[in-house]
C-alpha cells in the first residue's frame, strides 16, 4: 500500500469544516463530560453503546469504549477491543507511567489488537469516526481519544452483476460498501503502482468517495482536474454516484452522458489500465470512471473475453442496434409519409393496406405507440415482481393486437416499435440507451414535419453537438475524432489482444500494452 | 441569462427549418393512389393521348387487411392533349392523390408507336414523380387500355405480372429484351441506333379481361404473352420481329442468357433440344469502300437436354456435327433478324455506336445517312457453339447398339 493513500475513515481537511452541524472544539480530559456530550450530540441514540470499565492495570483507571451498535462489527469489538483490555494477561503498567497519558499510550502500544487506530483530540473528528462505525477509546483524564477500526454492520455481499450480466467472464459485481469494492478492483491489479485517494463528500452524510487510478499510465493533469473538480462539490448529501456525476460532468446540457459507470470491478480495472480513473462512491454498487468515450457506452466486458471475432461481431452489432433505435420509427415516419418512391413497390402496397382505415397521420400514430410502449417499459421495470407480469399481458395483448384490430395503428408499426425497442435494448449502458429513446422522438418530429430532410438536419445537429462534448478534456468521438486510426484496434472492432499494443493515448501516459512479437504462430 | 442563450438559439435552429425549402410535401399513405402501370395511346379520330392508370387497392392486396373481394386494381381513363394534363385531369375521377413513382410497365398503344414515340418521353424525363427505370411495352392487336386492365392469375398486383413475364421470357426464353424508359430514350438520342420494345398481347377471348371472376377458374379464357420485338425507325414503330429474327436479336445484342433451340436428331427433324446456358457476343462495324462491314463473333455453350432418336452422344464427331447443326441453324436466326431490320432500315442492334465508339472519323462520314448505310451493310457471323453435358443421363433409351 502506498503511503500516500488514505485510509477510510480519515476526515479530509476540507471536508466539514464549514458545516455547521458539526461540533466544534477539542476534547476534554473528563471522560463523563466526554460521555456526557457525546450522548447529547448524538441524540442519545438508541444505538449508541458507552461501555464503561476500569483499566486492570494502571491502578483501575476509567476508560469508556463507544460505538454504534448498528455500523460496527460487534464480534470485532468483543475480541479485539474489550476482550484484549480486559485481559488477564495485560502486563502490568510500569508504576511510574500510571498516570492517564502513559495509560493511553499503553492502551494504543500494548492492548489494542485492532489493525488500524488513530489518535484524535477534536470533536469534529472524532464523532465523525464514531459515525463510520469505528470504536472510541476514552480514557478518564486525558484529551484525546484513540479509535479502533471495527467497521461492520449490515452490507450486501458481493453478489452476481445485475445490470451488466455476461456469459463468459467474472460473476463478481460491486456491492455497496467501498471497502469491498476496492477489494475487489485490488484483488485484480496487484501492482504497488495502483493508487487511491479517498475524500469524504456532503456536508450531512460524509460520504466515503475514492478515487482510484493506476501511477505510472494515468495522466497527471487528468488526475488533478478529477481531484479537483471532486474537492470542489459542496452538497449536504451524496447519496449515489449519479449525484457525483452530475457535478462533475463537462456538459450538464447534453443528453448524452460524459461520465461511464459499471457495476463490474472488471470492467473498471480494464479502465483503469487504460489511464482512465475510477471514482467509487459508499453505498453504489455503481462505479463511475473518467475520461469517456462514445466507444466505451458500445462496449461490454464480455468483448474482452470471447474470442476476438465474437467479440467484434457482437459490438458492431450494437451500433447498429443504436442507429436502429435511435432512427427507427423516424425512417418509418420519413419513408411512408415523403418518400414513397423509396419503398420496393410491393412492400409500399403492404404499407399503403396496412395503413388502410388508420385514422391517424403517420407521425401521430408512431408517437402514440413509442409513448406507450416508453409507458409499459417504465411500468415493467418498477412493478413489483408479481404485478410485473400481468402488466407485460397486459401490454402485449393491448398494444400489440387489439390496437391492431381496432384499426388504431398498423401492424407495421407495432413491428417498428417493436424492433427499436429490441434494438435498445441491446445497448449495453443504460445511460446511453435512454439518450437514444429521448432523442428518437425528436428525431420522429423532425421526419415529420421534413422527412429525410429534417433527419439530416437533425443529424448534422447531433454529430456537431456529439463533437463538441468533452470528457476531462477527451474528445467524446476519441479516437474518431481527432482520427486516429492506430488507436481505432478497439473501437468498432476488437481485434486479437496481442495486436492491441498501445493503450489509448488520450487518457494513458505509458502506452505499452503488449510486448513485441506475441501473434502467434 | 446563459439558459435564455441556449433556449434562444435553439428556437432560432428550429425556425431556420422552416424557412429552408425541403420536401414539404408530406402525403399519409392513406390519401395516395399508387399507380402501378399505365397506358398511353393515341384516341382513334383526334390527336389526343388517351391515357389509362391501373391504381392499385392496397386493401384487397396487402395480406394484413381481409379487403371486400373486390378488384385489386381499378383503371382510370382520360383523354388530354399533354401527358401532365391528362395525369392531372385524372385526379378528377380518383379521390386520392396519384401517385407515380411506382410505375412499373408503361404500355404504348399501337396507334401512338405508329405516330412517333419521342414526343412523350420528354414529359417522363423533365417529371420529378415518375422514374425512368419502368419498363416499356408495346401493345400488340389491343388497345393498351385493355391489356393493362386484364386480370391475370399468380399476381396479384399486374403490373408485377407482366414485369415478371417479361424478365424471366428474357431470362430463360431470351425471345424479347427489357428495355426501360431510360433505355429507349437512351436510343433515341442517339443517331446510330434506334429503339426496340418487347411487344404484348393479348390471347384468348378478351371480351372479359376486367372481371375477377376470370382468375377464379382454372382456364382463364386469355391470357397475356410476351410477343416479339417492336422495331422503331426515327422514333416509329416500323415493323416487328418474331420467333427466330426475336432470337437472333437477343444472339446480336448480346442479350442471350439462355434459350432453348431444335435441332435436327438422325432422322427426325427437330428431335433434338439444345439448351443454350452462355452465350457472348462481340461486334465490330467498320467502313470498308464506302460499305459498312459488320462482324459479329458469338461464342455459346450449350448442353443436350433433350433427344427423340437413338444419336449417340459420347461420340465425338456426333457432337461436332451438331455443334456445327446449331451454327447453322443460329446464323440463320441472327441473318434473319438482320435482314428483317435492313428492311426497315432500323438499326436496333445499335451497329452505329458500335462503329462511333470504334472508329470515330469514319462514323462522321456516314453519320447522316446511317440508316441507308445500315440497310446495306454486310454482315458476316461467327458463331462459335460448344456442347458441354448431355444432361443426366448417358444413352440415350432409343439408342439401339453397344
Amino acid at each position: 500500500m502506498k503511503t500516500r493513500e488514505m485510509a477510510f475513515g480519515k476526515s479530509s481537511a476540507s471536508a466539514g469544516s464549514e458545516n455547521p452541524s458539526v461540533v466544534q472544539g477539542q476534547l476534554e480530559s473528563d471522560l463523563e463530560a466526554n460521555i456526557k456530550r457525546i450522548r447529547s450530540e448524538l441524540g442519545s441514540s438508541p444505538d449508541l453503546i458507552v461501555r464503561q470499565f476500569k483499566l486492570r492495570t494502571g491502578r483501575g483507571l476509567p476508560v469508556a469504549a463507544i460505538y454504534l451498535d448498528t455500523i460496527t462489527d460487534k464480534e470485532l469489538v468483543n475480541d479485539f477491543v474489550m476482550r484484549s483490555l480486559m485481559s488477564p494477561f495485560l502486563p502490568e503498567v510500569p508504576e511510574e507511567s500510571s498516570s492517564p497519558e502513559a495509560a493511553f499510550r499503553y492502551i494504543c502500544d500494548n492492548a489494542l489488537a485492532v489493525g488500524q487506530i488513530e489518535i484524535i483530540d477534536n470533536w469534529t473528528s472524532m464523532l465523525l469516526e464514531l459515525l463510520t462505525g469505528k470504536t472510541i477509546l476514552l480514557v478518564n483524564g486525558w484529551n484525546q481519544c484513540v479509535c479502533g477500526n471495527t467497521i461492520g454492520g449490515e452490507t450486501r455481499a458481493v453478489s452476481e452483476a445485475s445490470t451488466q450480466v455476461v456469459i463468459r467472464g467474472p460473476k463478481d459485481s460491486f456491492s455497496e460498501s467501498i471497502a469491498t469494492n476496492i477489494a475487489l478492483v485490488r484483488r485484480r491489479i496487484r501492482s504497488p503502482k495502483f493508487g487511491f485517494e479517498a475524500i469524504k463528500i456532503g456536508t450531512v452524510t460524509q460520504t466515503s468517495v475514492a478515487m482510484l487510478y493506476i501511477d505510472g499510465i494515468v495522466k497527471e493533469d487528468i488526475k488533478n482536474e478529477v481531484r479537483k473538480r471532486l474537492n470542489k462539490i459542496n452538497t449536504d448529501a451524496i447519496l449515489e454516484s449519479g449525484y457525483i456525476e452530475e457535478f462533475i460532468e463537462d456538459n450538464w446540457n447534453s443528453p448524452f452522458p460524459t461520465v461511464f459507470n459499471t457495476e463490474r470491478p472488471d470492467a473498471i480495472a480494464a479502465n483503469l489500465l487504460e489511464g482512465r480513473i475510477a471514482i467509487l462512491v459508499d453505498g453504489t454498487p455503481f462505479a463511475l470512471v473518467v475520461p469517456t468515450v462514445l466507444s466505451q457506452f458500445f462496449t461490454a466486458a464480455e468483448d474482452y473475453y470471447q474470442r476476438y471475432d465474437i467479440g467484434s461481431f457482437i459490438r458492431l452489432l450494437r451500433y447498429m442496434a443504436f442507429i436502429i433505435s435511435l432512427f427507427g420509427p423516424a425512417v418509418y415516419i420519413a419513408l411512408t409519409t415523403f418518400h414513397q418512391e423509396m419503398l420496393p413497390t410491393t412492400l409500399l402496397i403492404n404499407l399503403s393496406g396496412a395503413r388502410e382505415g388508420v385514422p391517424f397521420p403517420a407521425l401521430v400514430e408512431a408517437f402514440a405507440m413509442e409513448i406507450s410502449f416508453e409507458i409499459l417499459r417504465e411500468a415493467g421495470i418498477r412493478m413489483p415482481r408479481a404485478v410485473g407480469q400481468a402488466v407485460s399481458i397486459v401490454g402485449a395483448l393491448v398494444l400489440g393486437e387489439a390496437a391492431v384490430q381496432a384499426g388504431i395503428v398498423s401492424p407495421i408499426m407495432v413491428i417498428v416499435v417493436a424492433i427499436t425497442a429490441i434494438a435498445n435494448f441491446s445497448i449495453p449502458a443504460y445511460n446511453l440507451a435512454i439518450t437514444a429513446r429521448m432523442l428518437r422522438f425528436l428525431f420522429m418530429i423532425a421526419a415529420g414535419i421534413l422527412g429525410f430532410y429534417g433527419m439530416m438536419l437533425g443529424m448534422i445537429m447531433l454529430v456537431a453537438h456529439m463533437n463538441s462534448l468533452r470528457s476531462f478534456g477527451v474528445s467524446f468521438f476519441s479516437p474518431l475524432v481527432p482520427l486516429k486510426f492506430k488507436q481505432m484496434k478497439d473501437v468498432f472492432v476488437r481485434l486479437p489482444h496481442w495486436s492491441i499494443r498501445e493503450r489509448p493515448d488520450d487518457t494513458a501516459v505509458d502506452k505499452v500494452r503488449v510486448g513485441p512479437g506475441q501473434k502467434p504462430q | 441569462m446563459k439558459l435564455g442563450k441556449l433556449a434562444l438559439l435553439t428556437a432560432m435552429c428550429i425556425s431556420l427549418l422552416f424557412v429552408t425549402s425541403g420536401c414539404w410535401n408530406s402525403r399519409e399513405l392513406n390519401r395516395l393512389a399508387i399507380v402501378t402501370a399505365m397506358s398511353i395511346d393515341k384516341a382513334e379520330n383526334s390527336n389526343k393521348y388517351e391515357l389509362s392508370f391501373q391504381v392499385v387497392m392496397p386493401g384487397e392486396l396487402s395480406s394484413s387487411s381481409k379487403g371486400g373481394g373486390n378488384a385489386p386494381f381499378n383503371i382510370y381513363s382520360v383523354q388530354s392533349e399533354t401527358l401532365f394534363e391528362g395525369i392531372r385531369k385524372a385526379s378528377k375521377q380518383v379521390p386520392r392523390q396519384l401517385f407515380f413513382s411506382h410505375i412499373q410497365v408503361v404500355v404504348l398503344g399501337e396507334r401512338l408507336a405508329k405516330a412517333g414515340i419521342e414526343e412523350i418521353f420528354d414529359f417522363f424525363e423533365r417529371s420529378h414523380e415518375v422514374r425512368l427505370t419502368s419498363m416499356l411495352l408495346v401493345a400488340r392487336g389491343s388497345s393498351p387500355t385493355k391489356l393493362i386492365s386484364a386480370i391475370v392469375p399468380l399476381a396479384p398486383l399486374q403490373s408485377e405480372a407482366l414485369v415478371g413475364a417479361s424478365e424471366f421470357s428474357a431470362k430463360i426464353w431470351s425471345g424479347s429484351p427489357v428495355i426501360g424508359l431510360d433505355d429507349a430514350i437512351r436510343k433515341l438520342i442517339n443517331p446510330g441506333s434506334e429503339p426496340s420494345i418487347s411487344g404484348l398481347r393479348i390471347y384468348g377471348n378478351e371480351q372479359n379481361v376486367t372481371k375477377k371472376q376470370n382468375v377464379e377458374q382454372t382456364r382463364p379464357p386469355y391470357h397475356l404473352e410476351i410477343s416479339g420485338i417492336a422495331v422503331f425507325r426515327g422514333g416509329k414503330l416500323a415493323g416487328w420481329l418474331d420467333n427466330g429474327q426475336a432470337r437472333g436479336y437477343m444472339f446480336i445484342v448480346n442479350h442471350m442468357r439462355s434459350t432453348i433451340m431444335n435441332l435436327d436428331c438422325q432422322d427426325k427433324p427437330n428431335g433434338l433440344a439444345l439448351e443454350i446456358i452462355k452465350s457472348k457476343t462481340k461486334t465490330d462495324v467498320s467502313m470498308k469502300n464506302g460499305r459498312a462491314k459488320v462482324n459479329i463473333v458469338v461464342s455459346a455453350e450449350g448442353n443436350v437436354a433433350e433427344v427423340k432418336c437413338g444419336i449417340p452422344l459420347d461420340k465425338l464427331d456426333v457432337l461436332t456435327k451438331l455443334e456445327q447443326e446449331w451454327g447453322y441453324e443460329a446464323k440463320a436466326n441472327m441473318m434473319a433478324a438482320i435482314q428483317g431490320a435492313q428492311k426497315l432500315q432500323s438499326d436496333v442492334f445499335c451497329f452505329g455506336e458500335v462503329l462511333q465508339r470504334k472508329h470515330p472519323k469514319q462514323w462522321k462520314q456516314v453519320q447522316d445517312r446511317w440508316d441507308e448505310t445500315f440497310a446495306d451493310a454486310e454482315v458476316s457471323i461467327d458463331f462459335r457453339g460448344q456442347i458441354l453435358r448431355s444432361g443426366m443421363r448417358g444413352k440415350s433409351l432409343m439408342q439401339k447398339d453397344g
